[in-house]
């Protein structure tokens, strides 16, 4: 008899696919979309993000240093040691190893020397987020200015406007690289460089890491999860919606002059959302794996945290459905479908990560039954244990043990009149 | 026996059932005639255990169920006036719900299930979904629904509300079988007098909360056996000559419907010296004259002063 309300329950469902249609195919759509906006961008593949420049170089950087010596020492004067110091200085060598020597770098830059004949064809073609050029006697007027009043020298950068990214990133280089020149050169007038100092290059080395020296989790596993937590919920609206149209149309009667007690009822209303929401979570996980290669180990885990939210959501279908009973009116799952859905996942952080939260909104959002299983599951995905899991656990049945007394307190229990 | 004992239900301040006092014995057809609102639905609401009295009592063999519903329910098959039904199952599936939920063994379900779709007449319908039958096709299963656990009693709230003619006539003739066959006790709501008259053995009448009349339909009919109700039908109609007829003292309940006029007399009453001076007085020509044994609705008519479908 039990096992008849679920079997019925599911089989409405399986038959509905405008239900299917919001509860499946839209959080498919928004992990894809999202998975591949954003992922490429934000968790260190580079390959969508490679930035392509190109350096056209007019003259000979060592004759310009050569030209450059013998006319300062015939003006200034020039001892070996300011020499040596100033060759650490190479203008063009310096950025040249900043641009091409860094390993950092590298990862998302190619940079590649073309000749100054195809300067033009370089320009037309536009697969240069930038081209650099470097004028005949850069060197020479760049050395020579710090020295004397002569004027800094420039050289042409060519952005591309269509790769506003790439653009960006060589102005920050360049702003960055312009920077210690100008310091050098300031240090140098002020007589303070020496054969000691030399030009610092800019030190990207470093390593990614989370806080809590665990491993990332990828933006496409990120709002996988958040995704999947967001349109889980819309399972308890959807329940209590259909709970609410048995009672309008007195399939419920029925269901009493059968002498079920409505307790067995409303547990079979949280059994089926159980289910049904443990499978739209089993569907959306494995579109994850096979889309975007989120592994789910230790599985077991990831079961409990599934089991927990499927609870939950349950346990609110079931407050609904009491809530509707009592007020005799299907408002509490539309309320519940149209905005509080969109509140949680927004404190839950299904739009945006915890992290951008301020620290009130983000212990909130820990507490919203979305929020905590998200977390639950960003926890697993870090390499995190089972007893770093614990205190979601410990919110989302705290959560299901409120709903399912609540639920329990307000649904006429007796129904009809014993 | 099920006794219904000055059954009285409140809704805040509208006292929908008003010391309501009926029975219903094992294999008869009882009809509730009433007026939309004349708390028909409430009463059987009651006596399907899904309501609590605000005062009274329902008896099942002399003993209350109010304490204990069960006793009733597993002898109780009831049949809304909604269609509650699944629309997205089969007849199939939802007579297998409804059974499963009965606790009706598997194997006995598999054949009630067979019997009723025969009964219902939807046996080779009931693998589509419901969404797709016919408005008479789901009264046919809201109805079906209601006979799989073989109830002793079956409490039918307007049944045919909203459906065309050939299958009210269907599931007239479908509760006249049951009764007979398997001598299924039914209580019959309606406002179609003539579904009542020709279903039911003993007839209450309802307005607005009260019981008004009851018995058997000649009981019923006999209320107005002291009089007797004449129709005329004129060749064109008169206002003057109605007026003329309502001043006479002698007639009541008239009723003009175009050319059509009805009025009801004392039996030993002669009317004739009276009628006919009048009709020459007003030029009026007499195509038809009957004498009518007096109807339901006329026995309703009298007791409240209004129609039964207004």
């Amino acid at each position: 008899m039990f096992f008849a309300l679920i079997q019925k329950q599911l089989k409405i469902l399986f038959r509905s696919p405008q239900e299917w249609l919001v509860l499946l195919l839209m959080p498919i759509a928004l992990i894809t979309i999202i998975g591949f906006a954003l992922g490429s961008l934000m968790e260190g593949s580079t390959e969508a993000f490679k930035v392509n420049i190109a350096i056209v170089q007019h003259e000979d950087e060592q004759q310009e240093f050569a030209a450059f010596l013998q006319e300062a020492s015939e003006i200034i004067g020039m001892d070996e040691q300011v020499q040596k110091s100033l060759t650490q200085m190479m203008p063009i060598s310096k950025l040249k190893e900043l641009l091409f020597e860094n390993e950092e770098m590298k990862q998302f830059m190619n940079v590649t020397n073309i000749d100054p004949k195809d300067i033009e064809k370089a320009h037309s073609k536009g697969d240069y987020g930038a081209i650099i050029e470097v004028p005949n006697g850069f060197t020479k007027q760049f050395f020579m200015s710090i020295f004397t009043e002569e004027e800094k020298p420039t050289f042409k950068v060519y952005l591309n406007d269509n790769k506003e990214i790439t653009s960006t990133v060589v102005k920050s280089i360049l702003d960055s690289y312009q920077y210690q020149f100008t310091l050098m050169t300031e240090l140098a007038t002020k007589d303070f460089i020496n054969e000691d100092i030399s030009l610092p290059t800019a030190n990207f080395s470093s390593s990614i890491q989370t806080i809590n020296q665990q491993e990332p989790v990828s933006t496409s596993a990120y709002y996988s999860f958040s995704m999947s937590m967001m349109f889980i919920l819309y399972w308890a609206g959807t329940l209590a919606g259909q709970a609410f149209l048995e009672k309008h149309f007195h399939i419920f009667d029925r269901i009493i002059l059968a002498n079920i007690n409505p307790s067995i009822y409303l547990l079979a209303i949280i059994v089926s959302t159980v289910i049904l929401s443990m499978l739209q979570m089993f569907i959306l996980f494995a579109y994850a794996h096979f889309m975007f290669d989120i592994s789910y180990d230790p599985w077991p885990l990831y079961l409990i945290i599934t089991f927990m939210i499927a609870l939950v959501v349950g346990t609110i279908a079931a407050l609904l459905s009491a809530i509707n009973y009592r007020f005799n009116s299907i408002e509490a799952s539309n309320i519940f479908g149209s905005s509080l859905v969109a509140i949680l996942a927004l404190l839950g952080g299904s739009f945006f990560n915890f992290s951008s939260f301020a620290p009130a909104i983000a212990k909130i959002g820990s507490w919203t039954p979305n929020g905590a299983a998200l977390q639950g599951y960003l926890t697993i995905q870090q390499g995190g244990s089972f007893e770093q899991i614990t205190p979601y656990i410990a919110i989302l049945s705290i959560l299901a043990t409120i709903c399912f007394i609540i639920a329990f307190l307000l649904f006429p229990r007796k129904g009809g009149i014993a | 026996m099920i006794e219904v004992v000055n059954l009285t239900k409140t809704f805040k301040k509208v006292r929908a059932v008003d010391e309501v006092n009926l029975y219903i014995e094992p294999g008869e057809i009882v009809g509730l005639l009433g007026p939309n609102g004349a708390g028909k639905s409430t009463t059987i609401a009651i006596m399907s255990t899904l309501i609590q009295p605000t005062n009274g009592d329902v008896l099942l063999q002399h003993k209350s169920i109010l304490k204990n519903p069960a006793a009733l329910r597993n002898l109780l098959g009831v049949v809304p006036q909604e269609i509650a039904l699944y629309d997205e199952l089969t007849a199939r599936e939802n007579l297998e719900f409804f059974g499963n939920i009965h606790k009706i063994p598997r194997q006995k379900l598999k054949e009630r299930i067979d019997k009723v779709l025969v009964q219902i007449g939807l046996e080779n319908e009931r693998k589509k979904p419901v969404k797709h039958y016919s408005g008479g096709m789901k009264r046919r299963l809201n109805i079906g629904v209601a006979l799989l656990h073989e109830p002793e009693y079956l409490i039918m709230d307007e049944p045919t509300v909203g459906i065309d003619p050939q299958s009210r006539n269907y599931i007239l003739e479908t509760v006249k079988k049951l009764n007979k066959e398997a001598n299924t006790a039914i209580i019959y709501t309606s406002h179609y007098m003539e579904e009542v008259e020709f279903l039911c053995d003993r007839i209450y009448i309802m307005d607005k909360g009260r019981i008004i009349a009851a018995g058997t339909k000649e009981e019923i009919k006999a209320i107005l056996s002291s009089e007797k109700t004449i129709v005329l039908k004129l060749e064109k109609h008169s206002n003057t000559f109605v007026d003329a007829l309502m001043k006479q003292g002698i007639l009541s309940n008239i009723q003009v419907k175009e050319a059509h006029i009805s009025f009801n007399v004392a039996k030993n009453t002669d009317f004739l010296p009276m009628l006919l001076p009048l009709c020459e007085e007003h030029n009026i020509v007499i195509k038809s004259f009957h004498v009518e044994e007096p109807t339901l609705e006329d026995v309703f008519l009298h007791l409240t002063g209004r129609a039964l479908r207004n």
